[in-house]
């Protein structure tokens, strides 16, 4: 039977207009499993026990289940202050980085100098190299006898070394610095997908560069901001490594006070609350990001 | 009603215009002269330099040498957005971020107009181009035909000293194409607007120009009326761009005055009048259209009969081409409409037909290279 169609070999009742391809559902599930088993085990399953850990009253040995940790920890101005630092670390990488990245990722988009790939792979340097190794170049610049300091006193600037390290800033230019490729990397492949007639055409209208920047290049690139401000949101208010190495205990975080609570003070139930504060930030920001992109699908 | 005091039409000075890119001379020595509220089309193959002459028009390209004046401004060293041009884009470039009133009213917005005028301006261009009430759609909701429109109108509404169109119509279809040949046609003369149009569709040109200019390998090789291009090419080049299918290889005989005789590679003899260029023992090229062949011409009609056998025969609709071996080889394709009767009743291959040349339809071109 030469003109059996897939549809019909796949064995699917043919009732159109609602034909399920079973090939094509089976094939298709064949592809996701591997991610969808990956996120089940190493994502959700861990989640959903944290998410009940929260409300347990104790842990080990729970009796029952209780707001009492939520309470707690969402009154008390030690956690609010941990919370706020957080999100607005998150805040102040995303919008720093977009800044930096955005030039770079016009010039990668753009260019056709051959100086670029150097520029590119400069971009992802920071990715080649371990975080650890990255995060102690920046204790040996800011560091009380680092590179900053030194140069300050000598020029006689300065006769007590600057407090550069255990800062709120210095975790600030760790995670740029750490994060600017994912921002660079979307912002680039959006503007590189932009047809420069755009641009041409607003010139052609009367708007200089300025303008035509912020009237027509930016507002179609603005996708790509959006995508790299969520990686680069999401990963900073996570971050662990480069808060505790270059803050030095003094720029607490979610994710070092998780840590704490449940590996230091062996407090279970309090750490999981934290962990599910940090959990609902960044779900409010992928959610506001798909309501963007939802937008942005219809025109 | 968006329409410029023909006084205030402006015309455009091309002098020994250059264009580099890299290595490549992409316009060598471009000289054109387009006066006040007259459409100039430029034509010719891909790559022959349009796109990059009307885009060192819009400013958008600098001239690597020659000099550009709109109106009696040298505009070489103008940036683009001073040069109050209107343009629209291959892809029209309607910017997808806006509505199409935004896009639209953009031209006026960088002017600073006030609100209310700009609102004026712009449902007036939108009426022109009969599209009024389609102000809050995006691009994307409208049809390839109405994005052109847009597209018109958003280059149009800011009273440009220069239209310039990059091959406007060449993503719709055929049909949708020829309407709108018409609409920008009237558009132009209504507005009295100095135009460029590029194309490489012989056919649009001679429907819209004014003056048709003929490029090849980034010079310019003829500038006439679509009548001038249409009828006496200057060259085998232009002749074959612009339909000249027929071409029969000869040698001059001899040349009395203008007229030549030639010998035909088919072994005819032929007495050419306007033969130019050409001397007695030069290898030519005689070209001719096919709807210029006559096929079994009545006797005493003036023409040259040659006699041949049917070998193919191209039925397109309108009309149909028979091609016709006229000797040694020589192929003749000559061109009838189908007035009436179907196609059966056309000849078959291996036929016997007489066709007939009108000596003054048939131009000779030096055999090239
Ligand atoms: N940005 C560029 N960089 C390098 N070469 C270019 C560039 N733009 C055009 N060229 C070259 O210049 C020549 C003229 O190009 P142009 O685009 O003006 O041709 P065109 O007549 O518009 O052709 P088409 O009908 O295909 O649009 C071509 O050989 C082309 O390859
Ligand atoms: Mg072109």
């Amino acid at each position: 039977m030469g003109q059996l169609t897939p549809a019909l070999a796949g064995g699917a009742a043919a009732s159109p207009p609602r034909r399920i391809d079973t090939g094509k559902v089976l094939s298709l599930g064949a592809l996701l499993a591997p991610a969808v088993l990956l996120l089940a085990v190493g994502l959700l399953w861990p989640f959903l026990m944290m998410l009940r850990m929260s409300f347990l009253d104790r842990f080990p040995d729970p009796t029952g289940l209780t707001l009492e940790f939520y309470t707690a920890v969402l009154t008390d101005t030690y956690f609010l202050r941990i919370i706020g630092r957080t999100f607005a670390l998150g805040l102040v990488v995303t919008a720093i980085t977009a800044v930096v990245a955005y030039p770079v990722a016009w010039y990668l988009a753009r260019s056709r100098s051959r100086w670029k790939h150097l520029v590119f792979l400069g971009v992802i340097s920071p990715l080649m190299v371990s975080i650890i190794v990255r995060t102690i170049g920046w204790t040996i610049i800011l560091g009380n006898e680092g590179f900053i300091n030194a140069m300050l006193t000598s020029l006689g600037i300065i006769d007590t070394p600057l407090r550069l390290m255990q800062s709120f800033w210095s975790v600030v230019a760790g995670m740029v610095h750490i994060l600017i490729p994912f921002m660079v990397l979307s912002i680039a492949s959006v503007l590189g997908k932009i047809d420069p007639s755009y641009a041409e055409a607003a010139t052609v209208m009367g708007a200089n560069p300025v303008r035509t920047f912020l009237k027509v290049t930016l507002p179609l690139s603005v996708q790509g901001i959006a995508a790299g401000s969520v990686i680069v949101f999401c990963l900073t208010v996570g971050a662990y490594v480069t808060p505790v190495m270059l803050g030095r205990g003094q720029v607490n975080v979610l994710a070092v006070t998780i840590h704490e609570q449940m590996v230091v003070l062996v407090d279970w139930p309090t750490g999981a609350v934290v962990a599910m504060v940090l959990t609902a930030g960044t779900m409010v920001v992928l959610t506001l990001y798909g309501l963007f992109l939802r937008r942005h699908a219809q025109r | 009603m968006i329409k410029a005091n023909p006084s205030d039409a402006v015309g455009v000075d091309l002098r020994d215009v250059q264009k580099w890119y890299g290595s490549v001379l992409a316009v060598r020595g471009v000289s054109l002269a387009i006066a006040p509220g007259e459409m100039v089309c430029l034509l010719g193959p891909s790559g022959c330099g349009k796109t990059t002459t009307l885009r060192m028009i819009a400013g958008l390209e600098k001239p690597d040498a020659g000099d550009i004046r709109i109106g009696d401004t040298l505009v070489n060293a103008v940036s683009p957005w001073k040069r109050n041009i209107g343009m629209v884009f291959q892809n029209y470039a309607l910017f997808p971020h806006m509505t199409v009133h935004e896009n639209v009213a953009f031209g006026l917005t960088m002017r600073n107009r006030p609100a209310g005028e700009i609102r004026a301006a712009v449902e007036d261009a939108m009426a022109q181009v009969r599209l009024a009430g389609y102000g809050d759609r995006r691009p994307s909701q409208l049809s390839g035909g109405q994005r052109q429109r847009v597209a018109l109108a958003r280059a149009i509404v800011t009273k440009p000293n220069v239209l310039l169109l990059d091959e406007p119509l060449a993503a719709l279809d055929k049909k949708l194409r020829e309407q709108m040949q018409v609409e920008i046609r009237q558009l132009q003369r209504a507005v009295g607007i100095t135009t460029v149009f590029v194309t490489h569709d012989q056919e649009e040109a001679l429907t819209l120009a004014d003056r048709i200019v003929v490029m090849e390998e980034g010079q310019i090789v003829q500038i006439g009326s679509p009548a001038d291009v249409y009828e006496r090419p200057k060259s085998r080049f232009v002749s074959d761009f612009i339909g000249f299918t027929n071409a029969v290889g000869g040698k001059v005989v001899s040349v009395t005055g203008t007229t030549a005789r030639i010998e035909t590679a088919s072994g005819h003899s032929l007495d050419i009048p306007g033969a130019e260029g050409v001397a007695a023992g030069d290898e030519v090229d005689l070209v001719v259209r096919p709807e210029k062949v006559a096929i079994d011409p009545p006797e005493g009609s003036g023409c040259v009969v040659v006699e041949g056998d049917l070998v193919h025969t191209v039925y397109s609709g309108a009309v149909t081409y028979f091609h016709v071996d006229i000797g040694r080889g020589a192929i003749l394709i000559a061109m009838a409409p189908n007035a009436h009767g179907a196609a059966s009743a056309l000849p078959t291959s291996g036929a016997r037909l007489r066709l007939g040349l009108t000596p003054d339809t048939v131009l000779v071109f030096p055999r090239r290279g």
